[in-house]
């Protein structure tokens, strides 16, 4: 939702489209933020987990320490202080709008990881996320 | 009894009046014959806006599970209308100037005709309100802003292509201007950018100015573009039974028929200046699938078992018109011993399909607006 307003007018755009469509299975892990910043874990962001703790990271495609490969899917938004962890609940299943994914930098479904793009990775290495794309009927109003 | 004087009397044999003008001029509706008319209880007024694509389907592979679609976005716009209010006094040493009886027994004529009276600066009053609607439907066909002195302007983010400055040979008073391909060019950008189908006919007004250059081209002089219509061919345009524009003769290029008309109305400014509506060497198009709407929104207003409505009735009966949109009050000053009556109305032109028209200055006078 985007709003715009003045003494007279005001502008306001949704966006109903939904992340998943279904049938999807969750696990839940926990997340340490260690960025040295508060971080905002948005719902969509791609997951991995990392080898040697088991922890669960933001995926990064430039990491090695195993947050590079997708896990699972973030399914609801949060907000972490540094140092700090919370328990996040990640899709593993399920057919997921990958319009709505949330990547981390300049990451995004052509970006590829040991020598595979993600969009190949998500569905294989997760438990069984389904990619799909939709096409938008319809656009905003002019602002 | 009261004697007349004798220089009264003698006027009796001496002089008639003959005739009256009262200039009392209806302001005109060819702009607000644009739009629909509507009337809600709420202070502001909300659109939801979706705007469609074309989009078109690609065959699948059989036994595929086939694309997906979804119509999930939208836009809503809230408006503040601004408010107008007019209002007449009458105060008890204007009353006292109209009888010739003393004290308070005026006869029911005395009455009407200060009823009456009352009434037609009440309806002059109105009038400058309907103009200033349509003032706001002008602005919104020549800039898309409507603008609000006690305020901010409404702003209907019109897509810049759909208002253009023309410019060298493009001019049409220019030699080299070919203002069929013109049409042809801009029935174009309505079909691209404002969805309108095509074979619909497209209301095309401008002014005078703009209208002396268009007669005045070598291809419409020509004229094999050019046919009149009949009155039973507008049966469904309600512009053709508003006041203030001309029918001239329709245009047919491109992918639409264009009606061409004439505007040149003007209104006086606040300082009393006569200022056209519409601004010289603009022309505008609008087909019939343009959507606007005149809302009239709620006006701040007492409840009624707070109000008094001293002399409403009498006043407002000698209106003889339906005022929907309008809400008419009264009241007494004691203390002043006036009589106020007014009209306040809070509309807004509020423009539907922002797209599903295009504006352009077509001649190098007068200023660039917007």
């Amino acid at each position: 939702m985007a709003q715009t307003s003045d003494q007279n007018q005001a502008l306001t755009t949704y966006d109903y489209s939904q992340l998943f469509r279904g049938n999807y299975k969750v696990i839940t892990g926990t997340y340490t933020n260690s960025s040295g910043d508060e971080v905002t874990l948005s719902e969509g962001m791609l997951f991995g987990r990392v080898h040697a703790t088991g922890l669960l990271a933001i995926l990064a495609s430039g990491s090695s320490d195993g947050s590079q490969i997708p896990l699972g899917i973030n399914l609801t938004s949060a907000t972490v202080a540094n140092g700090a962890s919370a328990t996040i609940t990640l899709a593993v299943t399920g057919i997921v709008n990958q319009d709505k994914l949330v990547f981390d930098g300049t990451d995004d479904l052509e970006t590829v990881v040991d020598s595979r793009q993600l969009r190949d990775r998500i569905p294989a290495d997760t438990a069984g996320i389904e990619l799909e794309s939709f096409t938008e009927l319809v656009n905003y109003e002019n602002s | 009894m009261a004697n007349i004087p004798a220089a009264q009397a003698r006027k009796v044999f001496t002089t008639v009046l003959a005739n009256t003008f009262q200039d009392f001029i209806d302001p005109p509706s060819f702009l607000t014959s644009f739009a629909n008319k509507k009337t809600y209880t709420t202070k502001t007024v909300q659109l939801l806006a979706r705007r469609g694509t074309e989009k078109i389907a690609v065959d699948v592979i059989r036994g595929s599970k086939g694309n997906l679609n979804q119509i999930t976005r939208f836009s809503l716009k809230e408006y503040l209308p601004p408010y107008y209010k007019e209002k007449v006094a009458v105060n008890g040493m204007q009353i006292y100037d109209i009888p010739f009886e003393s004290g308070d027994s005026y006869s029911s004529a005395q009455i009407d005709a200060w009823a009456m009276a009352t009434a037609t600066e009440l309806s002059e009053s109105k009038k400058k309100i309907d103009r200033a609607i349509e003032l706001q439907m002008a602005q919104m066909f020549l800039t898309g802003v409507v603008e609000i002195t006690n305020g901010d302007n409404i702003d209907y983010n019109r897509n810049t292509s759909m208002i253009e400055v023309l410019e060298g040979d493009d001019l049409w008073d220019s030699s080299g201007v070919d203002i069929i391909k013109f049409f042809e060019d801009k029935g174009s950008l309505l079909r691209s950018i404002g969805k309108v189908a095509g074979g619909q006919n497209v209301n095309c007004f401008m002014d005078l100015t703009a209208w002396q250059a268009f007669r005045a081209n070598t291809d419409i002089k020509d004229g094999d573009n050019l046919y009149t219509k009949s009155a039973l061919e507008f049966k469904d345009n309600p512009v053709f039974s508003a006041s203030g524009a001309s029918y001239k003769a329709t245009l047919k290029v491109g992918i639409y028929n264009y009606d061409i008309w004439v505007y040149d109305e003007v209104y006086d400014n606040s300082s009393g200046v006569s200022t056209k509506y519409w601004d010289a060497g603009y022309i505008c198009m609008v087909p019939q699938s343009f959507r606007a709407e005149i809302s009239f929104c709620q006006v701040p207003e007492l409840p009624s078992w707070i109000r008094q409505n001293p002399r409403s009735s009498r006043v407002f009966r000698s209106l003889g018109q339906k005022m929907i949109g309008y809400r008419l009050f009264d009241y007494v000053d004691q203390e002043d011993e006036v009589y106020h009556a007014g009209v306040k109305c809070a509309p807004l032109a509020q423009m539907i399909s922002v797209d599903r028209c295009y504006t352009a200055k077509v001649l190098d006078t007068g200023v660039v607006v917007g």
